[in-house]
């Protein structure tokens, strides 16, 4: 064989045995789904019973018996999750009207303001950008702030609404779109614009249809974000029932197991539809981000 | 009217621009201004700089800045390095839009779902402790102890690998493949070329990675708080740790002050990085 040849066949091991290792928490979730209930109970339990003694125990505790495969394969962590109870249905519920709002509200806020941005002639507008870009940067964390008061002062503190109106004027979809419109062809917008187009029609049948990288980008960073929303929730949601799948999740990591992993599987699954909807146009979107 | 009409631009291009700038205002820039307000004042009254005195005196606030940096100063580099590595390795393989989806995934994870994993191998009665048990060795407080850090830089880099990946991948897109071969026509060693070509035009892409890494090492908190919990080990006590606990305290005072101030450090490294990369492409072209 040549030398060639063995150098591929090294790197594709490598890489291959990289992917395996930083995939462990997604196998994990995804084989133990097929878990009965109980088996994920006893297995994970700190608690010893009649159960788990027979396992690996102190005189304290139960040492958890983590597997990768199921003792017996079974859909019965789905059938609770999607049959029988149904909080669980409450919860994505909850994601569901908490995340599409965010992010069909970046769709309609942020292909046109990056459009306002590279085509305005206004000699403070970079000043601005900058602006958006710190803003950008800025950890949850330091914005929570601003956003609590904003929410205290429109009165929407305690609802949806605090957590979905700052995500859709988040100024990251802004600076996504705009750095790929700067790689776009400006003679073909003079030329429309000299033909009489408004800057509407440019938008919308020139403009548009050469941002989809940017924009498919966009939608599946948003959409994993908003999936996944735990702090502001836990910050702006009174009632337990309001919550989203996300808290929901996070809570039961911290206490009883119950059917999480079929229940994690299959709030996983729209945003790995989504992702890989995605995954064709999104290095290309991402990609323009570090140019200038 | 009519001078109002001067100083707005001739076409309604501004049009566009409105309802994201008046989002803005009113969910960021405004609030920041009387978050700024609340730095400065003391119960209703202006007391300067007294407030970021009384916080920067702070003992746990300083614990917590020390962390957080240290926290940074490690997982940053080493995400970077891996996800460079990984890069390089991906470059001219077939199967490279297949492994840059699998990295990209874990992405994709609720926080809850990946806590659990990490706390069935780490917790005192995790998977680990019990294969020490079953081997007749001691069991470690994995979370009590200092392997605390190591672990918050474990399910960091778990969880980025990915994002860094795929710019650095598709930074390197945008070499002009041209150039590598002139420089080998031209003789250049391996190294000449990567001094002069790669790192060249990498130099972007390194910056922004660079950048959204240390944005995504204040993400990853979701996970830490999670998995560590409020009060963890000392190694652990994140900047976020201390604003959290004073969010709870409705400590308006501190939590603005501490905000104001994370805001004004990211700030200066924005301008930093940005400043230094421009030398540094500019010093090469």
């Amino acid at each position: 064989m040549k030398r060639k040849d063995l150098i591929k066949i090294a790197r594709l091991t490598t890489v291959s045995i990289a992917a395996a290792i930083s995939l462990l928490p997604v196998f994990f979730i995804v084989f133990n789904s097929f878990m009965s209930v109980f088996e994920a109970e006893m297995r994970y339990t700190a608690i010893i019973n009649p159960y788990t003694m027979l396992g690996v125990t102190d005189e304290f505790m139960h040492y958890k018996d983590m597997s990768f495969l199921p003792q017996v394969i079974t859909l019965s962590g789905y059938r609770t999750v999607l049959l029988e109870d149904p909080t669980y249905y409450r919860y994505i519920w909850n994601s569901i009207i908490l995340a599409v709002p965010m992010v069909l509200g970046q769709l309609a806020v942020a292909p046109i303001a990056a459009y306002g941005f590279e085509r305005l002639r206004n000699r403070h507008k970079d000043k601005l950008f900058i602006l958006y870009i710190f803003t950008m940067l800025l950890p949850m964390q330091a914005l929570l702030v601003p956003h609590f008061i904003t929410a205290r002062a429109l009165g929407i503190d305690g609802s949806y609404l605090a957590i979905i109106l700052p995500a859709v004027f988040s100024p990251f979809g802004v600076f996504l779109i705009r750095q790929q419109m700067k790689g776009f062809n400006k003679n073909l917008i003079e030329a429309a614009s000299l033909d009489g187009a408004n800057s509407f029609r440019v938008f919308s049948s020139i403009v548009f249809p050469n941002i989809k990288p940017a924009i498919t980008a966009l939608i599946v960073l948003a959409f994993a974000e908003a999936w996944n929303v735990v702090d502001q929730a836990v910050v702006f949601i009174r009632n337990d029932y309001e919550m989203p799948m996300s808290v929901f999740l996070s809570e039961v990591a911290a206490g009883d197991v119950g059917a999480i992993f079929a229940a994690s599987t299959v709030f996983m699954f729209p945003a790995i539809l989504v992702f890989i909807y995605g995954q064709d146009n999104m290095a290309d979107g991402l990609g323009y981000t570090g140019l200038r | 009217m009519s001078t109002l009409k001067k100083y707005l631009p001739r076409n309604r291009i501004w049009l566009f621009l409105l309802p994201s700038f008046i989002g803005m205002l009113i969910f960021f820039f405004i609030p920041a201004f009387v978050s700024l307000y609340h730095s400065l004042t003391f119960g209703g009254s202006f007391v300067w700089l007294r407030n970021f005195q009384n916080t920067l005196e702070n003992f746990v606030f300083r614990l917590a800045v020390n962390n957080t940096m240290l926290f940074i100063a490690l997982s940053v580099p080493l995400n970077m390095i891996i996800a460079f590595l990984l890069a390089a390795l991906l470059e001219g393989l077939k199967q490279k839009k297949f492994f840059l989806v699998l990295f990209m995934l874990p992405l994709v994870i609720p926080s809850g779902s990946v806590v659990f994993f990490w706390q069935s191998l780490f917790a005192d009665n995790g998977y680990i402790n019990r294969i020490l048990l079953l081997n007749g060795y001691d069991t470690v407080l994995w979370f009590a102890s200092d392997w605390a850090l190591p672990i918050a830089i474990l399910v960091f880099i778990f969880k980025n690998i990915g994002f860094s990946l795929v710019l650095f991948v598709t930074g390197y897109q945008f070499i002009p493949k041209e150039y590598y071969e002139i420089a080998r026509i031209d003789g250049a060693s391996s190294f000449q070329i990567f001094r002069t070509v790669t790192a060249v035009y990498m130099m972007p892409t390194t910056f922004l990675v660079f950048m959204m890494s240390i944005i995504n090492s204040f993400r990853i908190f979701r996970e830490i708080y999670l998995l560590l919990g409020r009060y963890p080990n000392r190694s652990v006590f994140m900047l976020q740790h201390f604003m959290n606990n004073q969010f709870a305290a409705a400590n308006m005072q501190t939590l603005s002050t501490t905000a104001t101030l994370l805001s004004f450090a990211i700030m200066l490294l924005a301008i930093v990085c940005y400043t230094l990369q421009r030398r540094l492409t500019d010093s090469y072209s």
